[in-house]
């Protein structure tokens, strides 16, 4: 399978640019809800996104079989 | 200055890493050559978690500053102590005279000095955040537990002043013990319901707490 799959970079690439504006943002804010943020909707995001990232590395490695 | 620094540092690294991903997402096929995948590894993996990291840390370091402690509304008293006109004040004639980082006045007093104090601290502040919008702050805020010697002796402990100071050289082993509480003698510390019939000290440079 090759790599990239349609669509599969796409969410990944979502999620992580999601995640970064959030982050980006947050990092402005001098509020203790700030770090919340920072983690709820900053961090999260952009851990899917990796994962989701890999996942579509691991799938278009050729198979064993 | 350097925290503006950081945070245009920053803000640049994800504003390359989101047009790096913006062209590899409408451009897929760039992505299948070598050269591709590695550009994609990077922008997809590489670049998001070194900016993770940074923020983090960045907020981790802001939160010991006292500008974010007192951010919180119920802290406004315990702020305006430090600018309390009295040298009998040790929140105030510890912040007024730079005996602790005027930046991070609360931190400095506040934290534990062992190894996981740091960490300590931010798990007690992620508490503190539940408390306050939990809205189940108390009328009087008090310490979880009597205050250390300890934190006190991290700075004093080797002062001259402090190590054959009068009042002091008598009762060293009962300070470091904390069998005799530092605040037993100094204890004007905050005591923010009597901040209103006090006199306040204003910085040269107009800065106040």
């Amino acid at each position: 399978m090759k790599f990239p799959q349609v669509g599969s970079l796409g969410r990944a690439g979502g999620l992580i640019c999601f995640g970064l504006l959030v982050q980006a943002i947050s990092l402005q804010l001098v509020h203790p809800l700030a770090f919340m943020a920072f983690a709820a909707f900053g961090v999260l995001p952009v851990v899917l996104g990796l994962l989701d990232y890999l996942l579509a590395v691991f799938r278009s490695l050729p198979s064993t079989e | 200055m350097a925290h503006v620094d950081l945070g245009l540092g920053l803000g640049l690294l994800v504003l390359i890493t989101v047009v790096l991903i913006a062209i590899l997402v409408r451009h897929p096929g760039a992505a299948r050559g070598p050269g591709g995948k590695a550009v994609a590894f990077v922008a997809f993996l590489v670049l998001p978690t070194v900016l993770t990291f940074l923020g983090l840390e960045s907020h981790l370091t802001r939160a010991k500053s006292t500008e974010f402690c007192l951010s919180c509304h119920v802290m406004e008293p315990y702020g305006r102590s430090l600018a309390i006109d009295d040298s009998d004040y040790l929140p105030a004639v510890h912040f007024q005279n730079n005996l602790t980082p005027r930046d991070h006045a609360c931190f400095t007093c506040h934290t534990t000095y062992t190894m996981f104090g740091d960490v300590e601290a931010k798990l007690a502040g992620l508490k503190h955040l539940w408390i306050y919008y939990s809205g189940q702050t108390p009328e009087h805020i008090e310490l979880y537990k009597p205050y250390n010697n300890r934190e006190c002796l991290s700075c004093h402990g080797d002062a001259r002043s402090f190590a054959e100071g009068d009042l002091h050289v008598d009762i060293l082993a009962e300070l470091k013990s904390n069998e005799t509480s530092c605040l037993d003698c100094h204890e004007w510390v905050h005591n923010v319901g009597e901040l209103d019939d006090l006199p306040t000290w204003q910085a040269a440079d107009g800065g106040q707490p």
